[in-house]
């Protein structure tokens, strides 16, 4: 982003956690975008996000992967990723996985706090 | 790190930048590789995203936000960022806060603590805020931001500490997923002064 473009977003107020989503789930990926998004969604959804569960869209080979970044990253190894790379992930998809998890994970943290902060306004 | 794609393939502005770092580190830190790795992907956007919750204009000061960020990447037990975090939000607030900070219970704050270290009302309730948010997000509720306000924190500044809780919570999961190699001291000495006087724009 050069300086015009960083003030530009400052002037319309973007939010930076909505223009990492655009950017994940946009041309920039090497994966299928379908499954990017569907990554984003199961994760927010296993992080407590209020929303009705979004099914099975995550292929099983990558669902273990995708549910460990979410509840304890520490804890993926060597062996997740292999296997999901022997399901057919490259390198790069894979990069793209795992960052669409920890989005997801993350996105609903911002969702539950700030639905919170609104709620406590609402009672005001 | 754990892919090969984020440690090697980058572009020749991201390749200049690691020949720069080398000059004064013996390796480039795993999450400038991975940032730099397709940056329009995520690095650039979520660099962004990072620079002004941590940097932009809020009531809390850079130092009470690098605790809140190191809190987060405690909770998450991920090294590597409880490293780099620590590193610079000692080199704002000293190392007695961040210790004080680190294995608080995040009760009220006492009066027999040395000035220097002491947590501030609203800082203490904010960091219990963000540590109930990382840990239990959907348990998450009105009365957690009223325990908030009632220490004096504004819905403003409570809103500047989720966003900080939310990037994080996304930092530290890609850097335990890809595991990222945890700094030297003489690499967390140099991020701590690149993060402090640079701030995080890549």
């Amino acid at each position: 982003m050069n300086r015009a473009d960083a003030k530009r977003e400052r002037a319309l107020n973007v939010n930076g956690a909505a223009l990492v989503e655009l950017a994940v789930l946009g041309s920039g990926g090497r994966s299928d975008a379908r499954l990017r998004q569907a990554v984003v969604e199961q994760a927010a959804w296993l992080a407590g996000r209020d929303a009705p569960s979004p099914g099975d869209k995550v292929p099983e080979t990558l669902s273990v992967l995708v549910e460990k970044v979410v509840r304890y990253a520490y804890r993926v190894t060597d062996e997740d990723i292999n296997a999901a790379a022997g399901a057919g992930y490259d390198e790069n998809e894979l990069f793209d996985i795992i960052v669409a998890a920890a989005l997801g994970a993350g996105l609903a943290r911002r969702e539950r706090g700030l639905a919170a902060i609104s709620a406590w306004e609402k009672t005001r | 790190m754990r892919l090969s794609a984020p440690r090697h393939e980058h572009g020749l502005r991201e390749r200049i930048i690691q020949r720069l770092i080398r000059l004064r580190l013996d390796a480039v830190p795993d999450v400038v590789l991975a940032c730099q790795h397709r940056p329009e992907f995520f690095g650039k956007p979520f660099l962004a995203w990072i620079e002004t919750s941590l940097r932009g204009p809020s009531q809390w000061t850079q130092g009470d936000r690098e605790l809140m960020a190191a809190l987060v990447s405690d909770r998450n037990r991920c090294a590597f960022c409880i490293g780099t975090h620590s590193a610079t939000a000692s080199s704002l607030v000293g190392d007695e806060m961040v210790r004080r900070v680190l294995r608080a219970d995040l009760g009220d704050p006492k009066d027999d603590e040395p000035d220097g270290a002491k947590i501030s009302a609203d800082l203490c309730a904010t960091l219990a805020f963000i540590d109930k948010l990382t840990l239990s997000p959907a348990q998450v509720d009105a009365s957690d931001v009223e325990r908030a306000v009632a220490a004096g924190v504004s819905v403003e500044a409570l809103r500047d500490a989720v966003e900080v809780c939310a990037a994080f919570n996304v930092m530290n999961r890609v850097a335990d997923a890809l595991a990222f190699e945890p700094q030297d001291k003489k690499s967390l000495a140099f991020s701590a002064k690149l993060l402090t006087t640079r701030g995080y724009r890549a």
